[in-house]
This record gives C-alpha cells, sequence and structure tokens, in this order.
C-alpha cells in the first residue's frame, strides 16, 4: 500500500550517467559507435530516464547524434517496415 | 584592433566515384579557398570512402573529409557558398569549434594532416592498387572497431552494475520493439508515466496479502 517504504522491490539499482562516471567516452558526432549505443533499434534517441545519462549530458548527446545524422554517420530512422 | 579569429570544422561529403586524383586536388582546393580568405588551415583528414547510414542523392557511399581551419567569419561563409557550387560535395556540415581566438595563435600553426586513404570505388583503377587499397581501408576500419570495442570493454568492466539494469531494458525493449510500445503495454489501464509505479505497488500489495 506505499507506506512510504521502497516502491519496486527495493532490488532496483540506481542507473549512473556514462559519461560523468568515466571521462574517457567521447562524447562527439564523429563516434558513431559510441553515440549509437544511445538509439533504439529504430534510431530513436532514448530517454534520459532508461540510459540513466544526466540532464547536462543528455543535451549534448542529443546534439551530438543529430549532428552525427546529418552527415549520415547515424541514421533517422530505420529501415523496418510498419 | 583585428577581427578575432574562429575555428571551424567541416565535415564534407564526396563523390566516391570521383577518383583518386580529382579527389585529392579537390582537397587542394579547399585549402586554397580557405587561405585566398584570409584562414589558416589546422587539419585535415580523409577518412576514405564510407557507407552512409541512409541514401543521400542516391548515394550509398560517401568520400569523407574532415577539414579545420580557423579565420573570420567571412572564411566559413565564403567556403560554404564555394562548396555548395560543387556538384561533387554530396553533403557538407560547418561546426563552430571556438571563438574569440587571437590570430597570432594560428600564425606559427602548420596544416596537420592525416594519412589520405586512396579513394577504393575509383572508375577504373589497377587492380592491385585498388586491392591494397581496399585492404588499408578495411585494416583501419578493423583498428578503428578494435579501438572502439576496447573502450566499450573498459566501460562494460567498469561499469558493469548500470550494464545490466541497460541489458534488462534491452530485452524489455527487443520484446516490445520500442521504448513507446512498451510503456503503452505496461500503462495498457492508465496513461501516464506514474501509472507504471502505481501497478508496481499493486503487484507489492499482492505479493504482501499472499
Amino acid at each position: 500500500m506505499g507506506f512510504g517504504g521502497k516502491r519496486g522491490g527495493g532490488s532496483r539499482r540506481k542507473k549512473v550517467c556514462r559519461f560523468c562516471g568515466n571521462a574517457d567516452i567521447v562524447l562527439n558526432y564523429k563516434e558513431p559507435l559510441i553515440l549509437n549505443q544511445f538509439l533504439t533499434e529504430r534510431g530513436k534517441i532514448v530517454p534520459s530516464r532508461i540510459s540513466g545519462t544526466c540532464a547536462r549530458h543528455q543535451r549534448a548527446l542529443a546534439t551530438e547524434i543529430k549532428r552525427a545524422r546529418n552527415v549520415a554517420l547515424l541514421p533517422f530512422t530505420s529501415n523496418l517496415q510498419g | 584592433m583585428a577581427k578575432t579569429w574562429r575555428k571551424y570544422e567541416n565535415l564534407i561529403l564526396l563523390d566516391p566515384e570521383l577518383g583518386a586524383e580529382p579527389t585529392a586536388e579537390l582537397i587542394e582546393r579547399f585549402r586554397s579557398i580557405v587561405r585566398d580568405n584570409g584562414g589558416k588551415m589546422v587539419k585535415s583528414d580523409c577518412w576514405g570512402i564510407r557507407n552512409t547510414a541512409f541514401e543521400i542523392k542516391h548515394k550509398t557511399k560517401c568520400y569523407y573529409v574532415m577539414l579545420e581551419y580557423a579565420g573570420e567569419g567571412s572564411v566559413s561563409i565564403e567556403f560554404a557558398r564555394q562548396l555548395n557550387l560543387l556538384d561533387v560535395v554530396v553533403k557538407f556540415q560547418s561546426i563552430k569549434l571556438a571563438e574569440n581566438l587571437d590570430p597570432e595563435e594560428f600564425a606559427n600553426i602548420e596544416e596537420e594532416i592525416k594519412e589520405e586513404v586512396v579513394p577504393v570505388a575509383a572508375p577504373a583503377p589497377a587492380e592491385g592498387n585498388a586491392e591494397a587499397a581496399t585492404e588499408k581501408v578495411a585494416a583501419e576500419k578493423k583498428t578503428e572497431e578494435a579501438a572502439t570495442e576496447e573502450v566499450a570493454a573498459k566501460e562494460k568492466t567498469e561499469e558493469a552494475a548500470t550494464e545490466e539494469v541497460a541489458a534488462e531494458e534491452k530485452t524489455e525493449e527487443a520484446a516490445t520493439e520500442e521504448v513507446a510500445a512498451e510503456e503503452k503495454t505496461e500503462e495498457a489501464a492508465t496513461e501516464e508515466v506514474a501509472a507504471e509505479e502505481k501497478t508496481e505497488e499493486a503487484a507489492e500489495e499482492e505479493a504482501e496479502e499472499k
């Protein structure tokens, strides 16, 4: 009944922003393989609530993904039918 | 006082069927455009022919060239104008890297030229050369991939915890294909995201009752 305790079984780990946690990852449109990890199969940008990316890096990530799309390094959408 | 400079980065997609020499000439022409307009080349990097993520002007491959240069704002405008006039330029993107730079900073900088990859899809190159070129490209790609894989591997070991969570989510996504679809199925009864939590609570309650 939600007695103010933990929800969801309490086994959920806190998501960590991968760019804050590891300074080695370059967030740049010229690294499509890294950016690709933050796209769904259909080529949509994965929301930060799913990936755990912090707001600041999510903004930068979105910009870089859009830049990469402009020069065809990343897809705007997949070729899936339907 | 002289105007401050800006630093730009241009990624240019050239026609892959142009051939080695015309491509090299074209890149030299780009350099002269920058020089003639009072700019200074900082870096040039030929990525070679790559598959594009989607078809552009009926082309699935493009010859990628990265040019980094500094100069007044007018240099980039003129450069973009010239690029638009060329038919062999499939697409290009200019990005401003920095502004309010002192022109004297660039006085002694020499252009850094990275190894240029010979275009593979030249119209009628000698067979040996073409094969060597393709091998080169393949080898470079492999090293690139290996590097990225290493990075990925490091991340995985360091952030195994978060990866697991991501993996769980991915399996969920795979089942439903789309994040939106996933939410919809999960929240069939209600519509808002908050509702998801509520259903979880309900599940908990059931467990407690049992």
